[in-house]
């Protein structure tokens, strides 16, 4: 993944990170008023066992600001003091959770082998018990004990807890920091203490959060049943019980006990999914944030000289920025590139230069954070930026497909081999079931794969990575396309088959004459099979010229860098041309030559100005000023 | 896959044994017992002592609970020792009243909660935000709570609906549809929310893998892809929670049925616990843990039809 | 500490070595099938193969993570097993290939280089003060090119290239004897890639370390390697120097390696091109491993007897080792890389 996402941001605590967010202030904030009735004694106005007969059923006023109840007692009085019982059974709940759970569910997941699956079994055998019983069971037998049910409750919940800390402690676990801690000689325990409950810290709190809240729920549903403290004793759940009785007359008693409970339970599970925010490295590559569809098709490019000679795909002065919490960052800075029929043009660069997201975007297929936000894409006279969604949809696979870097992700787990390419077959022409599958058969012999009926039987779990990139290739062909765009093809693959799929390639592209735009870091690829390259360094194409012109003397001081850089170019056992630094990512790039601070021949005007692509002829162009520098070194 | 069906199946016969032993054993530590709650606070010891005698509530609770499984391998589970009704015919006439509750809150909360949350998915916008709200109030509101609200809008002040009580489905199909309307609405809530919350968060994982991007650069067209590949591969997540929805649900009912006043399963158990009735919390106990194990089992099949690698190894 | 040793006592020795891996309760995977190898003392051996190949389970049993079936590993003359938990940390670091998870994020990175000074010091009772490790730590990341305020912060705060400075540099800090790189700069990208290569040879011509050098990548290996061992399904298919292996393979596998890996040379890369399809052969089904070359399905010059012999490692014509029947009938070699005209900044040798 090349989109910039990588969190500089400072790391801090739990707490405090909760408490950074609005989400967090708040819902701590009331999670703290309702641990106030624990002091119900002092603050609550009166007696909430004191009746008034003469005022029953009143609503809210300045002598009981929630009103009182059928008996004539304050109902804020009653709310504090079963608040006060709720927040007991609540922690009781917690502690026999936690107690159960965080041991059992470490253990289980650092140790592992037989202990692991012992303590599964019983979680399984823990979870069919249908709790209700138990908790009735307990109740009568501990005389309606509130903490008895919830000492049980938690402990008989806790197999789900166990689950999720055993999950997180196994991911942990295979974590190489782990192996290097056990291979200093750490003890198991200290390893749990040091490396593995930090990590799960998170989701405790999460669980734990979680976990208050549904015990809030069977607290006060037991209560509501009258299972709890017998009348006149205050709890929440009673006094929904009792206000119940007067629904008719005074329906205003529902709404200060359920309220409370509603906000409780809110306030916790509220709290739950902030931590889990805050703890949580967001996974997915947009990090859940996306663009407002509306805002995706970028305003009409100024119209470049109209372009001289018509190439297949046309990119120019493309721009395309993702929306990160951070902020709008900018990662494609106006690419351009022509590729025509027959030609294969190599997209080269380090991770950060914004190769891939290029391929992507040329597809529109960008992650849902991202957009184009200047430039055009023209493929074969179509402007791709503007077009719809239908117009797209129509070019995809017929006009213009893709393969990309991991094999096996990219097919559909659930859908056997054959049946995914039938429908990808079936998707570009009309066709009989039948007459699918003989195509199917057809191109899975194209791409050389081995015993085709057997492997259409297959699901991609069951085949090697080569295989997987075969049947990609088979599906990309399947609508007979004029580009084919590869996103580093092979680069998860071994070296003796990254040969075979590059052959494969290379005759595929010799008999339908496609072009391909291949996306890789690996020079020796490009040497390989394409005609052409682009190199691209920080979100820009620094240089572009026939392949035979890069390797013959290159004319942008990165590109000989990044070549000087491979381990080929150095003698054995000495020190390899290495280029100081690191890519810098979107946002923290350089005004004027965006390499400037890593290049061997900058000077002082190198960062007067943003460096445009200079045509020195007409197939080769460098986003260098100082190019006769490199023309001179041998 | 047989082998996992076949290894519930197996797993289900100890684990009845051991809730029906947790509930015997706990009961026989019980300080009052179903002869105080027959003969009220103000009985004679020789009284008491007389009807425990009669009841065999002096036998060793070890011996009562050989009797009871011996009968319970015959299908007889014992009789009430309150109402001298036999459990299993009890059982009987009330599990259609709970079923009624339980089966259709189970399908509308899969129906409903898979439909919301992959259109809010799907759509995102203003719909996404519309769920995620419902799901956090659908997760803080209690049921029995919900349950009174929705008695008092729709039976107290509108008067649509009744309030309370059952009607048979072969006495009055229309009668039977109205008296569950409301409790299967507050008792599904809470499903249908974890239900669409778990659809939304799964889909929304899905749209962003590798072979969705593969399939549509491809040309397989958004209908098929969202239809056929997203769905299904969103699914595996969404059983597991409609699984816990379901359990859920067992316990949720047994607070309806009481606000309702319906005569089934939860509010026979409410009142066996009050009582002190141990055969009859038995009873109950066995049914609710059948409905466990059969909905994993259902759950379990629906892994091996939605993942391959389940099937196939 | 480099004089000390001779090349007979060779620091850290493998013999056959079978590692098996279980596979549900009565099957289990070979995944490595009677490996020798010999680290010498202060010298950079390279362990090369595909993925599949036995080459990370080899470092796991050299470091003690992997179930041994049978064979030997020892280091510096004592086995293993007579090393210990507490005495192997000090004689074999590794580096790790994931730069983001070889370091602990919730820790500092002072914590983490300091590790195994406190995880020493509890099983030797060698107790330095904190100002001491403070000050080794901030030696060692002056060594490995960072600065001193890196002690101070979070693994996030880094890039990958840096963060594998550090685990280097928690690698380094117990002066160990041999230094374990499991792919340790295949993740980075090329101009990263270059600077690890740099410190890594550094760090071992200064401090005179062994180097066992895991990686698929064989233009890495042969730049940092003085000798080169091939693995292929778990069983070794050639050894010997370096340059020996990579410019005259005497293994129909260690050709098929060699000509697949491209080269950043136009002309060089054609011939290249060339070669490999002369030797491939169409894809077959891999054939169990048993009594056969575990390469015959792909070897263009197999025979029956490469079908129904394991070939066992043998001293090669031209020197080092081969496991292949027929070594003394492969073509002759003519290495690609001096042969074709020289071109842009490339090898001179």
């Amino acid at each position: 993944m090349t989109t910039a996402t990588e969190s500089p941001a400072k790391k801090r605590g739990i707490v405090r990170s909760v408490l950074a967010t609005w989400r967090g202030r708040i819902t701590v904030g009331f999670l703290l008023l309702f641990v106030c009735c624990l002091a119900a004694p002092l603050l609550a106005p009166a007696d909430p066992l004191h009746q008034d007969l003469r005022h029953i059923l009143e609503l809210p006023s300045g002598s009981h600001w929630l009103g009182t109840d059928s008996l004539g007692r304050d109902v804020l009085s009653r709310l504090l003091y079963g608040g006060r019982s709720s927040i007991v059974g609540i922690l009781e709940g917690v502690a026999a959770h936690l107690v159960v759970a965080v041991p059992l569910g470490v253990a289980a997941g650092y140790l592992g082998g037989r202990f692991d699956r012992y303590a599964m079994r019983a979680a399984d055998i823990v979870m069919s018990v249908p709790t209700i019983v138990i908790l009735l069971a307990i109740l009568t037998i501990f005389n309606r004990s509130i903490a008895a049910a919830m000492i049980t409750l938690g402990a008989l919940g806790a197999s789900g807890m166990m689950r999720i800390v055993r999950g997180t402690a196994m991911t942990v676990r295979q974590e190489l920091y782990v192996s290097a801690a056990e291979l200093l000689g750490l003890s198991r325990t200290q390893i749990i203490f040091r490396h593995i409950l930090p990590r799960c810290r998170g989701v405790i709190i999460v669980q734990t959060s979680l976990f208050a809240a549904i015990a809030i729920g069977i607290q006060t549903g037991l209560t509501f049943l009258g299972l709890g403290p017998p009348p006149p004793a205050a709890t929440w759940g009673g006094m929904v019980n009792e206000a119940a009785t007067t629904l008719t007359t005074a329906p205003w008693l529902l709404v200060p006990a359920g309220g409370v409970i509603a906000l409780t339970v809110l306030a916790l599970g509220i709290l739950g999914d902030t931590v889990r925010d805050v703890t949580a490295q967001s996974h997915t590559s947009s990090g859940g944030l996306r663009v407002k569809p509306a805002k995706r098709r970028p305003e009409a490019p100024a119209p470049t000289a109209a372009p001289e000679r018509r190439a297949l795909l046309s990119v120019r002065d493309l721009s395309v920025s993702f929306l990160t919490p951070r902020g709008e960052a900018e990662v494609l800075t106006g690419v351009g590139f022509d590729l025509d029929a027959g030609q294969t043009l190599g997209l080269v660069g380090e991770s950060g230069s914004g190769k891939s997201v290029t391929a992507r975007a040329v597809l529109g297929l960008l992650e849902a954070n991202g957009r184009v936000t200047a430039g055009s894409v023209v493929f074969d006279g179509q402007e791709l930026t503007r077009a719809s969604r239908k117009e797209l949809a129509a070019l995809r696979g017929t006009r213009i497909a893709l393969i990309s870097q991991e094999p096996m992700v990219a097919l559909d787990p659930s859908f056997r081999i054959g049946a995914q390419l039938t429908e990808i077959v079936r998707s570009h022409t009309k066709m009989s079931r039948r007459d699918a599958r003989r195509r199917v058969l057809e191109l899975m012999e194209l791409v050389e794969l081995p015993d085709p009926e057997e492997m259409a039987r297959r699901y991609p779990f069951q085949i090697s990575g080569g295989m997987a990139q075969r049947v990609a290739i088979a599906a990309a062909l399947a609508g007979s396309p004029d580009l084919l765009i590869a996103d580093e093809p092979t680069t998860a693959l071994d070296v003796t088959v990254q040969a075979e799929i590059l052959a494969l390639l290379r005759r595929i592209q010799r008999e339908t004459g496609m072009a391909v735009l291949l996306v890789t870091h690996d020079w020796g690829v490009v040497a390989d099979i394409c005609t052409h390259v682009a190199v691209m360094y920080a979100g820009q194409v620094v240089e572009s010229a026939p392949v035979e012109q890069v390797f013959g003397a290159s004319v942008h001081p990165y590109t000989s860098a990044l070549m000087a850089a491979s381990p080929d170019s150095a003698a054995r056992r000495t020190p390899i041309d290495a280029i100081a630094g690191t890519v810098p990512p979107p946002g923290s790039r350089l005004d004027g030559c965006r390499f400037r601070d890593r290049c061997a021949l900058a000077a002082a005007d190198c960062a007067d100005k943003d460096i445009p692509l200079l045509q020195l002829t007409e197939e080769r162009a460098s986003r260098c000023i100082h190019t006769e520098l490199l023309q001179v070194r041998p | 896959m047989l082998r996992l069906i076949g290894h519930r199946i197996a797993m289900s016969i100890p684990l009845l044994l051991i809730v029906s032993l947790i509930v015997f054993a706990l009961e026989a530590l019980v300080p009052g017992d179903a002869a105080r709650t027959i003969l009220g606070e103000n009985a004679t010891a020789q009284s008491l002592a007389a009807l425990r005698d009669q009841l065999g509530l002096n036998d060793p609770w070890t011996v009562r609970y050989g009797d009871w499984l011996a009968g319970a391998f015959h299908g007889d589970l014992g009789t009430s020792i309150i109402s001298g009704v036999d459990v299993s015919s009890s059982l009987s006439t009330r599990l259609g009243v709970t079923l009624s509750l339980l089966i259709p809150s189970m399908l509308l909360s899969a129906v409903a909660g898979i439909a919301l949350g992959f259109a809010s998915a799907v759509r995102g916008g203003v719909l996404g935000r519309f769920i995620d709200v419902v799901s956090l109030l659908g997760f803080a509101l209690p049921g029995f709570w919900v349950a009174l609200i929705l008695v008092a809008f729709f039976a107290v002040q509108l008067d649509l609906l009744p309030a309370t009580g059952y009607q048979e489905l072969t006495v009055s199909p229309g009668g039977w549809l109205k008296s569950i309307i409301l409790p299967v609405l507050a008792l599904s809530l809470h499903g249908i929310t974890a239900v669409a919350k778990q659809t939304r968060d799964s889909v929304m994982e899905v749209l962003e893998a590798d072979y969705v991007k593969f399939l549509r650069a491809n040309g397989v067209s958004e209908r098929s892809v969202r239809y056929r590949h997203v769905l299904r591969n969103a699914a595996i997540p969404v059983v597991t929670s409609l699984g816990l929805v379901s359990v859920g649900m067992l316990g949720g009912a047994v607070f309806i049925e009481n606000v309702f006043v319906l005569p089934g399963l939860g509010s026979l158990a409410t009142q066996a616990t009050l009582d002190h009735d141990v055969p009859v919390i038995l009873g109950v106990g066995v049914f609710f843990t059948l409905s466990v194990i059969v909905i994993n089992l259902l759950i379990d099949i629906a892994y091996g039809l939605l993942n391959p690698k389940v099937r196939v190894s | 500490m480099k004089g000390a040793t001779t090349a007979d006592a060779a620091e850290l020795t493998v013999s056959d070595l079978v590692v098996d891996y279980p596979i549900g309760r009565r099957k289990h995977r070979r995944a490595v099938d009677g490996v020798s190898l010999r680290v010498p003392a202060g010298r950079a051996v390279g362990l090369v193969g595909e993925s599949g190949s036995g080459k990370s389970t080899v470092a796991k049993a050299v470091l003690g993570m992997a179930p041994v079936s049978a064979g030997q590993v020892a280091c510096g003359g004592t086995s293993l097993g007579d090393l210990g938990r507490s005495g192997r940390p000090q004689q074999i670091q590794v580096v790790f290939q994931d730069p983001y998870s070889s370091l602990d994020p919730t820790k500092t990175i002072g914590y983490t280089v300091q590790e195994p000074l406190r995880a020493h010091a509890d099983s030797t009772g060698a107790r330095l003060s904190a100002a001491e490790r403070e000050e080794r730590v901030r030696a060692m990341l002056a060594k490995v090119g960072l600065p001193a305020e890196a002690a101070d912060r979070y693994p996030a705060q880094f890039s990958g290239g840096q963060r594998q400075r550090i685990s280097i540099a928690r690698a380094l800090i117990l002066e160990p004897r041999l230094v374990i790189c499991d792919e340790a700069v295949s993740a980075l990208d090329l101009s990263i890639q270059a600077q690890i290569l740099n410190l890594l040879l550094e760090l071992q011509q200064d401090l005179g370390l062994s180097l066992l050098f895991i990686t698929h990548d064989l233009s890495v290996v042969n730049h940092i390697a003085e000798d080169l061992v091939v693995l292929f399904r778990g069983r070794v298919m050639e050894t010997g120097p370096a340059e020996r292996v990579y410019r005259q393979p005497q293994h129909p596998y260690t050709r098929q390696l060699v000509v697949s890996a491209p080269l950043p040379d136009l002309g060089r890369q054609r011939t290249r091109r060339e070669r490999r399809e002369a030797l491939a052969l169409p894809p077959a089904r891999q054939a169990p491993l048993g009594e056969s070359c575990p390469f015959a399905h792909r070897c263009p010059f197999a025979v029956d007897r490469c079908r129904t012999e394991r070939p066992v490692l043998r001293d090669a014509p031209l020197g080092g080792q081969v496991a292949c029947h027929r070594a003394e009938d492969l073509p002759p070699w003519t290495d690609d890389l001096t042969t074709s005209p020289e071109a842009t900044g490339s090898t001179a040798l």
